[in-house]
């Protein structure tokens, strides 16, 4: 037998790490969901179309771009990373600048939207905001602020209704989905392989069983892309959070968020992963929303388009491609260090993300 | 008046039959056979018929089904059913285990490397918090790199595929209940759905035309 024999006195680190559990447990057990509050900026309600709400956000200070700005999420998991908490709030560092800033929240489809597809979303959803945003504020075009696949959506939307868009930002957003074949950092673009690794017929058989694409699926997707981190989550990182109150609070809302991740419309799905991820259909004019080819050179409002250096879900080279196919001349890029979702949650990028695209706007307003 | 049924003669032998196939399924993957075979369907089929011997008095007996519910032959296809949903559950442990002697593979690669490199390089004496952070940063690399193989991806996705069909089959059997106690199926849910989502479509589409209609002062 060993004569080394582990410490279980009351010092030491098994103690501190059992103390440290033990704290965590009782800590938890006080901490109520209404406590733990993510998209908690103040909005108003102006108009519901089956499960999807146009908001107006209530303005911070005196407003100093005229043009109103629409801000779309996607549709894998929802618009609260871009307001998580007030201190990293995406949405409040932009009405701090004097943003006129409006929502389009998806709600929360399940089965019930399985037959929904991305035309509706494009077509439908999106027009009505935009329409009902110029109509509330006299502006025959406005600016549009896509995240993710909500960029996608707005992309989309700036080419087929030029006449509405008076700008494009896009962050994080996929333009070329075979791009993260260029992407040389092994860590990017496990999403892209391995949607590219599915049959077309196992997609079908998915979403058709499923009646959509689960979201409780694509978050077991995203945890394989840091599969340390993800194992150490409840453990390691939950116990060197628990004696901050600051920390732990974001540990939870940033679990909240993750938690909240709806099921993706079934039909919409299949065009995002067949036509988009496994065809690449954007990039070569080949993909069609209500029976119109979208064609990126019709992008002829100025765009500005952010991406993360680190961002394992979009590799940077898939959103940068978009350079080359827009039809304005008025192109800008602004590359942000961090992750996908840090570039929205971290205290390092609040300033710079929120300043850079208030800037760009203002300057075009 | 519909008259009494009398029993069928065949029916006791086509449950000796199901006996006889449920034995055989315990002993082999003939349950698969079986699920896919057309016997059970033909079964299904002779027996809501009475297997040729009924008295030809089909509305008296159709309305008599309705009103009693579940039958021979609803029980044939529910076992027929059961013994489809099983053979998937068994196709979907395989591909489960398949898919965990891929993903272990890295774990194992990562602790020989680990426990290869020399003391110093462990930083054991930087406490067992920096020894965690160096396994974990390792074990990380050799996982990222593991799911980027053929190997990894064509084993998530048969399991994937073996899942979704344990999950399909499930919904079959869901459905079945649902018809035999009259309780609208999943399929009537999204066929509902699906021509409500056109409707919509047609509706809006409609309001569109005519708000362009109007706005261009047509009569």
């Amino acid at each position: 037998m060993s004569s080394e024999k582990p410490n279980w006195n009351t010092t030491g680190p098994f103690a501190e790490m059992t103390d440290k559990m033990l704290k965590a447990g009782k800590l938890l057990s006080t901490i109520k969901d209404e406590d733990v509050d993510v998209g908690a900026t103040p909005k108003t309600l102006v108009m519901r179309r089956d499960k999807v709400e146009l908001f107006r956000y209530e303005p911070l200070t005196e407003q100093k771009v005229n043009t109103p700005v629409l801000l779309a999420y996607g549709l894998i998991g929802r618009y609260t990373m871009a307001d998580l908490q007030e201190d990293r709030s995406l949405v409040r560092s932009l009405l701090s600048q004097g943003l006129d800033l409006w929502l389009v929240d998806w709600g929360q489809p399940n089965r019930t939207e399985r037959w929904l597809t991305i035309d509706d979303y494009v077509d439908d959803y999106i027009h009505a905001a935009v329409e009902r945003v110029c109509r509330e504020t006299g502006h025959d075009r406005i600016t549009l602020l896509g995240i993710c696949e909500g960029g996608v959506f707005t992309t989309c939307y700036a080419a087929l209704h030029p006449d509405k868009v008076k700008g494009l930002v896009l962050t994080i957003t996929p333009i070329d989905f075979h791009a993260d074949r260029d992407d040389p950092d092994t860590h990017h673009g496990f999403l892209n392989l391995w949607t590219r690794s599915l049959d077309r017929a196992d997609i079908d058989r998915l979403v058709d069983t499923y009646g959509g694409l689960p979201g409780e699926f694509m978050s077991s997707v995203f945890s394989l892309m840091t599969p340390m981190r993800s194992l150490t989550k409840y453990n390691i990182d939950l116990i060197d959070v628990v004696d901050d109150e600051a920390k732990l609070m974001n540990f939870l809302r940033m679990e909240k968020w993750l938690a909240d991740r709806p099921a993706h419309p079934g039909e919409a799905a299949k065009q995002w992963l067949k036509d988009l991820y496994q065809d690449n259909k954007l990039v070569k004019g080949e993909f069609e929303l209500s029976g119109r080819l979208v064609d990126l050179s019709k992008l002829t409002a100025p765009v500005l388009n952010v991406f993360a250096l680190n961002d394992h879900i979009i590799p940077p080279t898939c959103s940068r491609a978009l350079g080359d196919h827009v039809g304005t001349k008025d192109y800008s890029e602004i590359e942000l260090p961090g992750g996908h979702v840090g570039l929205f949650v971290s205290s390092k990028s609040q300033g710079s993300l929120s300043k850079g695209i208030s800037e760009w706007l203002a300057a075009r307003d | 008046m519909a008259e009494e049924s009398q029993p069928n003669p065949f029916g006791p032998l086509a449950a000796q039959w199901m006996e006889s196939w449920r034995a055989m399924a315990g002993a082999s993957d003939i349950s698969e056979t079986w699920s896919n075979s057309m016997l059970p369907f033909i079964m299904k089929r002779a027996a809501e018929r009475g297997f040729g011997m009924s008295a030809g008095n089909d509305l008296a007996e159709a309305i008599e089904r309705m009103a009693k519910g579940p039958r021979l032959a609803d029980v044939l296809d529910f076992d027929r059913k059961l013994a489809s949903v099983a053979a998937a559950w068994s196709e979907l442990q395989s591909k489960l285990a398949a898919y965990h002697v891929v993903a272990s593979k890295p774990w194992m690669r990562a602790a020989e490397q680990f426990s290869a490199r020399p003391p110093d390089e462990r930083v054991k004496d930087a406490g067992w918090r920096a020894e965690l952070g160096a396994w974990n940063e390792l074990a990380n690399e050799e996982l990222i790199a593991n799911q980027r193989t053929d190997e990894f991806l064509v084993a998530q996705k048969q399991l994937l595929q073996a899942a979704t069909e344990f999950r399909a089959r499930q919904s079959d059997i869901a459905d079945t209940i649902s018809a035999i106690l009259g309780v609208p199926t999943q399929r009537d849910f999204d066929e509902v759905t699906r021509q409500l989502t056109e409707l919509r479509r047609e509706l809006r589409a409609l309001e569109r035309r005519v708000g362009e209609s109007a706005s261009r002062g047509d009569a």
